[in-house]
């Protein structure tokens, strides 16, 4: 009874010792693990960048009410591109139009000579958006609640702009300057249905021939027009 | 001595460089992107980490390697300054970057923590160093400070004072060696400050090599271990060189080069299988290394000057002694010979050689073949614009007109098409996403309920080994099966992807078929023509993103009685919600991609075959009073137009032939 009793309690001892070390074990791989996640908030932000390389689309807000698109889910980042190409082509139409509309009293040379001016300026004008759309992130809020988007979403951009993307700075960027591209795409789009008629015109003022030139700058009051319905009708819908 | 892999890639980098200014002069790429792409090229670096424990040799090697001369005093770089930075400078110099208050703070958190965990010695054994600094130490937190390589040994030496609160140091110096390289020496292990241990991964992780210095007397000790497990964790396979470092040391004692190797390689392949033993993903990182034996010591013999090892007492008595126990070393290439110095640069080279210079002149210079087709590309457009507007000016006007009132309504109802197409595809993507979403998630799910219930109870006899063995092979085959299941899922989602593409670019083709037979009659073929070479692009280089699915498991590891199976649970829990979170990023990275190229279609379309188009056959239609002499005018300029192209193409098959130069020839 004796031996059975002190062999109960020593196997008694056993299991405490046992429990003593795994819960100091325990505590010791929770104490680690807490070090680990505190140690999370000191890490560079790069770090944390790297392995999830994605960014808030709520980061874009500013973008997306410039331009008038509604932050429904991650396509509607393809609405922004296709509004950014609209409103460059926009801008172009705009300045055109403002020439012509100026235009009472002048002579169809002197607003010839004055379209083919704001073309020609406006062809070799830099319309960079860029650093507007940069401050613009910069502004955008992190909203949790907005999707995620992924440099995929710029494809196939950054190869053809040759841009690099490491980390979520690069990934702004990238944005920034494919958007840029886009709106700029937008205004040789629009420079090009002027092209033939700007042309032309130069060609008439060499010739004198001035009902030619009243005919172009015709044409291209009527294509401003025309593109102004287009553009605001893909905008309504 | 040559310093290969180093020499190799200046050289590389220049002649990217001139390929460039080249291009720039061909007017192909302009002033900004040069500038760009020259101030990139100059960033390249390579980047090479040294791993070790202190008093391996690592100064010495660096020494060797990089300074030809003993620069790094020995023992600058001891485990509690944790990276010391080389890279180039103007001028000699070290900067010090010291500790933040908070991160000071967190060290001292750390040592008043109750565990006996390594990182609390290490963080106890720093803050009594720093007792005897202690008024200085409010002044010197969170701040930078320059000093002269003379002064090196306070900030990193064994007994330096302000050792700790010492960050990093970058030192500077000005060679040539430096110019394009930046050396990483992170000694420190069981690092208690969380956001130094973080950075010295990071840079591990980006490095091009690291080498490990191991110590031939003793490789892989538990010090070693520790190290590896550590800091060599992330860094992937492929770009690891492990060096046995001393080999001189082993020699004093085995007598011949042969058998002294013979015993580093036993000793690293033992090291090798215990290491398999405990962890899997450490064992694959090395188990390709050939080890390299080195006496860096014979290096710096061989490298130095006579002059300068004479000057030196130490250094000369060292030279005398190597020389008089080993014969074979009697002239300095002797030195270099027997010291492996050349066999670790050879290992540098290759590994370089597999990836980094690929990418250096694959990153730079494929965007500027890219400009190359690109111009080609106009230069064609160009031709078929001329061409159509010949042909345009054999028909009558009326014809003319008709033809662009014809491409006014093709390029609307195409425009109209791929529009709604982008809706619907849209909308497919979506409900697809969703649908997989549900079914992989119906996967999880179903995987976690049997984890949980096959997870059973820790027995009251149960070592804590012997259950974790239990559960470690109940969880660890199932989350294979389970993450093949998934994968192949994502596969099908992607091929599903792609085809969807390939239909989709498949129904632009037939549209505008369609269209151009409704609309248009002679310019069809070249729209047709045109609408192809945009199309192609995207069979041709689009993939969809591959994914990985695989989420690193830190190791099950399991405890206290009662408490056992609950924290099991909880870690696979952990564990499944961080796959769970990964597989939505493949989805919607796949998806984002997809509808992204499609919208690039249309932009394209638009832009680059119906927009050029209707400008020649305007032309055509304005020009056509005075056809006889615009044909003739046409004619010219489509020969200069041949003529440009071809000189085009005769530099983009020169630029090619010069890359296979660079990467296979001469690399």
């Amino acid at each position: 009874m004796k031996k059975w009793l002190s062999r109960k309690v020593g196997n008694l001892y056993i299991s405490i010792g046992k429990s003593l070390v795994s819960y100091g074990y325990y505590f010791f791989k929770k104490g680690e693990n807490l070090a680990k996640e505190s140690g999370e908030t000191v890490v560079t932000p790069e770090t944390i960048e790297k392995e999830n390389l994605s960014i808030y689309l709520s980061r874009l807000i500013e973008i997306f009410k410039r331009y008038d698109v509604e932050m429904k889910d991650d396509y509607s980042f393809m609405r922004l591109r296709e509004s950014i190409l609209i409103y460059g082509k926009r801008y172009v139409i705009t300045q055109m139009k403002e020439v012509i509309e100026k235009s009472d009293g002048k002579s169809s040379s002197d607003i010839a000579k004055e379209l083919i001016n704001k073309y020609n300026e406006l062809f070799k004008e830099e319309n960079s958006q860029y650093n507007r759309y940069k401050k613009e992130i910069a502004a955008g809020k992190i909203d949790k609640n907005s999707p995620l988007i992924y440099p995929e979403i710029l494809y196939p951009y950054p190869k053809k702009l040759g841009l690099s993307i490491n980390n979520r700075a690069d990934f702004e960027d990238a944005i920034c300057k494919v958007l840029d591209h886009i709106y700029n795409i937008g205004i040789k789009e629009a420079l090009g249905t002027f092209e033939v008629n700007i042309e032309f015109i130069e060609k008439y003022l060499k010739q004198n021939k001035e009902k030619s030139v009243e005919k172009e700058i015709k044409e291209i009051s009527e294509k401003i027009n025309n593109l102004l319905e287009e553009i605001s009708a893909k905008t309504n819908t | 001595m040559n310093n290969n892999a180093l020499d190799r890639f200046g050289n590389l980098k220049e002649r990217v460089l001139s390929i460039i200014e080249s291009s720039y002069k061909d007017g192909v790429i302009n002033e900004v992107d040069r500038d760009s792409l020259n101030k990139n090229i100059e960033k390249e670096k390579l980047k090479i980490g040294v791993v070790g424990q202190i008093k391996y040799g690592k100064s010495t090697l660096l020494n060797a390697m990089i300074f030809r001369n003993q620069i790094l005093p020995v023992a600058s770089t001891p485990m509690t300054a944790s990276l010391s930075y080389i890279t180039y400078g103007e001028e000699e110099k070290v900067e010090v970057e010291f500790f933040s208050p908070e991160e000071w703070k967190e060290l001292e958190e750390i040592a008043r923590s109750n565990n006996n965990g390594y990182e609390v010695q290490a963080a106890k054994e720093l803050l009594e160093k720093a007792d005897g600094i202690k008024g200085e130490i409010g002044n010197l937190l969170g701040k930078k400070k320059t000093i002269s390589m003379d002064k090196i040994g306070d900030y990193v030496g064994e007994s330096g004072k302000y050792v700790p609160i010492c960050k990093a140091l970058k030192i500077y110096y000005p060679i040539e060696n430096l110019r394009d390289v930046e050396f990483v020496d992170t000694p420190g292990f069981n690092d208690p400050i969380v956001s130094r241990e973080a950075r010295a991964k990071e840079f591990l992780s980006e490095a091009d090599v690291v080498i490990v210095v191991l110590y031939a007397g003793r490789p892989f000790d538990k010090t070693d271990r520790e190290l590896m497990f550590k800091k060599i964790r992330n860094i992937g396979t492929g770009k690891v060189v492990v060096v046995m470092n001393k080999k001189d040391t082993v020699f004093d004692e085995e007598g011949t080069e042969e058998r002294a190797l013979q015993r580093i390689n036993e000793e690293f392949r033992k090291g090798l299988e215990e290491i398999k033993s405990q962890d899997n993903v450490m064992y694959n990182v090395f188990k390709d290394s050939r080890v390299i034996p080195l006496s860096s010591l014979w290096a710096l013999f061989g490298v130095m000057n006579s002059e300068d090892i004479n000057k030196d007492e130490n250094l000369k008595w060292y030279y005398d002694d190597q020389r008089k126990k080993f014969p074979f070393l009697k002239t300095k290439d002797d030195f270099i010979l027997h010291s492996g110095l050349k066999d670790l640069e050879k290992k540098i080279d290759e590994i370089l050689r597999k990836d980094k210079y690929r990418i250096i002149v694959n990153k730079h210079l494929s965007f500027i073949i890219g400009k190359y087709m690109e111009r080609i590309a106009v230069e064609d457009s160009r031709l078929s614009g001329l061409e159509m507007e010949k042909e345009s000016l054999s028909k009558s006007l009326e014809t003319i007109e008709k033809e662009l009132e014809g491409l006014n309504k093709l390029g609307d109802e195409f425009g109209k098409f791929i529009g709604e197409k982008i809706i619907e595809i849209e909308e497919s993507v979506k409900r697809k996403r969703e649908e997989i979403k549900e079914e992989i998630g119906g996967i999880l799910d179903a995987y976690l309920k049997n984890f949980i219930v096959s997870i059973p109870e820790k027995g009251l006899f149960d070592t804590h080994s012997s259950y974790s063995e239990k559960c470690n092979s109940i969880i660890e085959g199932g989350i294979i099966d389970m993450k093949n299941e998934i994968s192949k899922k994502i596969s099908k989602y992607r091929e599903n992807k792609i085809q969807l593409l390939k239909d989709f670019v498949y129904d632009v083709r037939l549209k505008a078929n369609e269209l151009a037979g409704k609309y248009i009659s002679y310019s069809s073929s070249d729209f047709q023509k045109m609408l192809e070479e945009v199309i192609k692009l995207y069979d041709e280089s689009f993939i969809l993103p591959e994914f990985d699915i695989d989420v690193e498991s830190s190791g099950w590891w399991f405890f206290g009685t009662g408490r056992a199976r609950r924290e099991v649970v909880n870690q696979i829990k952990d564990h499944f919600k961080d796959l769970g979170e990964k597989i939505k990023e493949v989805l919607v990275k796949l998806s984002q991609s997809l509808v992204s190229t499609i919208v690039s279609v249309r932009e394209k379309v638009n832009n680059e075959v119906i927009n050029n188009i209707k400008k020649s056959l305007k032309r055509a239609k304005k020009n056509y009073d005075e056809r006889k002499e615009r044909i003739s005018e046409i004619e010219k300029e489509m020969n200069e137009v041949e003529k440009n192209k071809e000189s085009i193409n005769k530099k983009l098959e020169s630029i090619k032939k010069e890359i296979y130069m660079l990467m296979e020839v001469n690399i």
